[in-house]
């Protein structure tokens, strides 16, 4: 729902780079519909392997549904074993497959990389008495049911950032009174129309009433400040809460070592591309690369982490 | 007057022939889009995004704009002749227009239709240029409390789609009711009527609904009646085209439509679904005379086509005010035309005003082009889309049948969204043979789940309290309203009755 | 009933629903119609069912995730008994015979191109038969004639909407030999 962008089609610039090992045919499974987030990152991974001469025959499929569950289960029943088959994810899957029970996990394909990621943001109306973490805090001690947040889905990750920092700031996650909406669009509406405290969001549902000043940043879910976000971390006022929404590309379980690591190979080069980083800049997302054995370990950092918040949310048992 | 000043430069811009060319091309490809069953133009517009970053950022939102224009006529093109609406936009198109065509007067629907789309688009925009600020305002003080009253208003309303039998109905919109409520709630997570299957536990697409119940069903059901006898479908009876008799009877739905279309438009409750709804019940509230006896008889009334479609357009007009000037989609198409916007390093919201004021009046210029576009297009090819009713039978519906299935697997890339359109269908054929109507339900599908979640996220926000519902001024003005909506006629026709009896006495 | 019209005239403006106001009932017993209404009371038993099993979660709006759908079973459940009642009082109108033979050509076309295209026939095979099945069940028996007109018919819309717009729509051997051609 976030960071409609846009993958540039470009006459193909073919570019021969010997270094890289042989791919000749991806398939790009998007899990979800046409137009977003997950759909984006897929047809920019195509736009760019193509005009970088990395991949010459690359095609894209939409399979969507149930927060990437549909096409993960579609994916692992008829690719095992393929080399060319690939799909994108992100942490949104994580708490679908948790949530939905799915008997298909990210444990069942191979990881490649963390491609990309943004940051969630939580803000209030300009005229709010709350101007720092530490105010949002005493609020919540207060009166943890006075505080309204306005967000995303229940259980996403926008739930899951408002969750930990209430876990940060001593009170109890599944006591929030964390409002749904379903989309940026109509949650910023609400904060706009000071119906709720707090809004919180992936940054880019909200730059551009930062920007304007209708909107105050109480924090940022980054480890470190952004050169785009003139506004502290979470992490700098003292509340360690780091929360990431990234994206990310795997492959078909069981296939060889060689052939991951040609995989690997062709997305290394790519994500370091200028083509590819002008593509992220344009879409404002933060280019958050992250290969191989370092991401396995983080996505089964983020899957223990993720289990864990969702059930001090209340979302599952 | 600087409005003005500023529109007529981004008239020059619009008027450019590369930008006339986009705007040509969007017309046609959001026209052709919008007569395909289930895809629409956001898909069309998520779909071109990367082909359009080569026609640089004023060439591509024109195109888009165009797309949006035209998705909308072209969603009235198949509810009126084939009885399937294109888009949810259109399902109130259907009701009368689909009854006229029956009669052979498609070629009228269609005109008033064509007409209605430009009037409502072209008044709507000059109202955008005009009133954007202050709709922002109003858009920005409604909270849950004012839009569960814009629901309960739309459902006091929506009799008006009952037909004949009103306990059927409200049946069909008691059966809307529950597709509403299939999949995940937005407010706690829980997977409601899924029964462990994963596809539903998204929320089912009114899309497959409205293709489902109506292009499905409508099929069955004519096969079902089908005897092998050789029956010619009546095309045309009398001329294809609108005289002035019909226009003067459009003109008054034309103006109430773009009205309602218009204040809706900007309201983030899903586009222009709701002023259809409200449109079309007005016109048939008011109508009298002729128009009165065709609306009663199923004929199929004129009134009833103009002022939805009317609406539709003026809503999408309506709908760019707060995208501009908030960076706030509030529909799906908006949606996609933002990230359009943020493909180009523009960020919609109140400083694309001043920051890019050209880029700005040229959109709301091109808005004015691509409307005169569509009429300029489309109403010439009205003898033409007529002629669609003349292919033979068999491959008409057989197109038809391929047209809905490719919309619907290539919108949702499953199959499984076929097993629920031939679910759907089969209920569409035995809602149709027992004589249930169609509209309800998807009245109910597309309201039902908006009016839940305005109710419990004004609870949660005032901790379970209900008397928030009443403390807002208005929506008690829109209580009023849906009362009188109600009860307003019959109360009028006692009073009147009453007041001759007097004058009769004195 | 009073004599005056006044009151006759209110008393019709504020009739109960529930009566059928078509008037054009066949009068006679309808099995169908009593069907449709036990049909909408086991709807209503589902939904009861399927609500009873959600979870209690605390909420600040005191209005959980069951409630609606509570209302909407009780809502159906009187539809169900309004029905039945209609059903027993004939107030459905007369219908037409049923084309049973046209039906099932049609609802056979759409169950075997969801199989064929779950069995990754793919979509120009699949919706070809839609096509030829559907002109079949509207008496249109040629059934190679059919089968072409839809096979070029599929064909098309596959170019367009595949190459023109980039959706992707599930593809069999035919479709990755136009895939491979068209490289």
């Amino acid at each position: 729902m976030k960071n409609f962008g846009i993958a540039a089609f470009v006459a193909a610039s073919v570019m021969a780079s010997a270094a890289v090992a042989q791919v000749s045919e991806l398939r790009i499974m998007a899990p979800a519909g046409p137009g977003g987030g997950w759909d984006q990152t897929a047809r920019t991974i195509q736009s760019t392997l193509q005009s970088e001469g990395l991949v010459p025959n690359i095609q894209v499929e939409n399979v969507a549904g149930a927060g990437g569950t549909i096409g993960l289960q579609q994916f692992v029943n008829r690719s095992t074993g393929d080399a060319a088959a690939t799909i994108v994810g992100g942490y949104v899957m994580v708490g679908a497959i948790i949530a939905n029970e799915s008997n298909v996990t990210l444990s069942d394909i191979t990881p490649l990389a963390r491609l990309t990621g943004e940051y969630v943001v939580v803000v209030a109306n300009a005229d709010s008495p709350i101007n720092t973490a530490e105010d949002l805090a005493n609020a919540l001690r207060n009166d943890i049911g006075g505080v309204t947040w306005a967000g995303g889905s229940a259980g996403g990750v926008d739930h899951i950032a408002a969750g930990k920092f209430a876990q940060v700031a001593g009170v109890a996650p599944e006591q929030i009174n964390y409002i749904p909406y379903s989309g940026g669009g109509e949650a910023l509406a609400a904060i706009l129309g000071g119906q709720v405290s707090v809004g919180v969001s992936g940054f880019s549902e909200f730059s551009s009433q930062i920007e304007a000043g209708a909107l105050k940043v109480i924090g940022i879910t980054a480890p470190e400040r952004q050169a785009y976000l003139d506004a502290p971390t979470f992490v700098e006022q003292g509340f360690d809460v780091d929360v990431q929404n990234w994206r990310m590309i795997a492959a078909a379980p069981g296939i060889s070592d060689a052939e991951r690591a040609a995989l690997l190979d062709v997305i290394g080069t790519m994500a370091a591309s200028d083509k590819w980083n002008a593509e992220l800049e344009t879409k404002g997302w933060v280019n958050t690369y992250l290969a191989g054995d370092d991401f396995a370990a983080y996505l089964a950092e983020q899957i223990t982490a993720t289990t864990a918040i969702l059930a001090d949310l209340g979302i599952t048992e | 007057m600087d409005t003005f000043i500023l529109l007529f430069e981004g008239l020059a811009t619009a008027t450019q022939p590369s930008n006339l060319m986009f705007a040509l091309l969007g017309v046609m490809l959001g026209t052709a889009v919008g007569v395909m069953p289930g895809i629409g133009p956001a898909l069309t517009v998520a779909l071109l995004l990367p082909v359009s970053l080569s026609f640089g950022a004023t060439g591509s939102m024109i195109m888009f704009a165009g797309i949006y224009y035209g998705g909308m006529y072209g969603g009235a093109i198949s509810s009126i002749l084939l009885n399937t609406p294109g888009e949810t936009a259109s399902i109130m198109t259907a009701l009368e227009g689909n009854r006229m065509a029956k009669r052979g007067k498609g070629g009228k629907a269609l005109g008033a239709a064509a007409f209605g789309s430009f009037f409502g688009g072209m008044f709507a925009t000059l109202g955008l240029a005009v009133v954007a600020p202050f709709m922002v305002m109003v858009a920005l003080s409604f909270g849950t409390a004012e839009y569960f009253a814009l629901m309960v208003l739309s459902f006091m309303t929506v009799s008006a789609a009952f037909g004949g039998s009103m306990s059927r109905g409200l049946t069909a919109l008691f059966i809307g009711l529950t597709i509403g409520i299939v999949g995940t709630d937005k407010l706690t997570g829980q997977v409601r009527l899924a029964f462990g299957i994963p596809e539903m536990s998204d929320n089912i697409s009114i899309a497959i609904v409205a293709v489902g119940l109506f292009a499905i069903g409508e099929t069955m059901y004519l096969a079902s009646q089908y005897v092998n006898h050789k029956e010619k479908a009546q095309a045309v009876s009398g001329s294809v085209w609108l005289n002035w008799g019909d226009f003067k009877r459009c003109i008054r739905p034309y103006i109430r439509g773009t009205g309602l279309g218009f204040l809706f438009g900007p309201l983030p409750t899903g586009g222009a679904e709701i002023p259809t709804f409200l449109s079309y019940t007005t016109e048939k509230r008011l109508a009298t005379g002729e128009a009165r006896r065709e609306f009663d008889e199923g004929l199929g009334a004129i009134e009833g086509v103009a002022g939805p479609e009317a609406a539709n357009n003026a809503s999408a007009a309506g709908t760019l005010i707060p995208l501009l000037t908030l960076g706030l989609p509030t529909s799906a198409t908006a949606a996609m035309m933002l990230a359009g916007f943020q493909q180009y390093g523009l960020q919609p919201g109140p400083l694309l005003f001043t920051n890019n004021a050209d880029l700005v009046w040229g959109l709301v210029a091109s808005l004015f082009i691509a409307n005169l576009m569509l009429v300029v297009l489309n109403v010439p090819f009205i003898g033409i889309w007529v002629k669609l009713l003349t292919i033979p039978r068999p491959w008409l519906y057989a197109g038809i049948l391929c047209f809905a299935t490719l919309g619907i697997v290539g919108a949702q890339g499953s199959p499984f969204a076929l097993i629920l359109l031939l679910g759907f269908g089969l209920i569409g054929f035995v809602m149709r043979r027992f004589g249930y109507p169609l509209a309800p339900a998807l009245v109910g599908a597309i309201l039902g789940p908006l009016a839940e979640e305005q109710l419990r996220r004004g609870l949660m926000i005032n901790q379970g309290d209900w008397m928030f519902l009443i403390e807002s001024r208005i929506a008690l003005a829109i209580y009023a309203i849906a009362l009188l909506s109600v009860f307003g006629p019959r109360l009028w026709a006692l009073v009147r009755k009453a007041s001759r009896k007097t004058t009769a006495a004195a | 009933m009073s004599g005056d019209p006044k009151n006759q005239a209110a008393e019709e403006d504020l009739r109960l629903p529930f009566d059928d106001e078509t008037g054009h009932g066949t009068g006679k017993r309808d099995l169908a119609g009593l069907l449709i209404a036990v049909a909408l009371f086991g709807l209503a038993m589902v939904i009861v069912n399927d609500a009873s099993g959600y979870p209690i979660r605390r909420s600040y709006a005191k209005f959980g995730p069951e409630i609606v759908p509570y209302l909407i079973a009780g809502g159906i459940s009187v539809m169900a008994v309004i029905t039945a009642i209609m059903a027993w009082r004939g107030a459905f109108e007369a219908r037409d015979p049923l084309n049973i033979g046209a039906l099932s050509w049609l609802v056979g076309g759409i169950v075997l191109e969801i199989f064929m295209l779950y069995g990754g026939t793919g979509f120009i095979a699949g919706s070809a038969v839609l096509f030829a099945f559907a002109a079949r069940a509207f008496g249109q028996k040629t059934l190679p004639l059919n089968l072409g007109i839809g096979l070029l018919l599929s064909t098309l819309l596959y170019l367009l909407f595949r190459y023109g717009l980039g959706l992707s729509l599930p593809a069999g051997p035919v479709e990755r030999a136009i895939d491979l051609l068209l490289r």
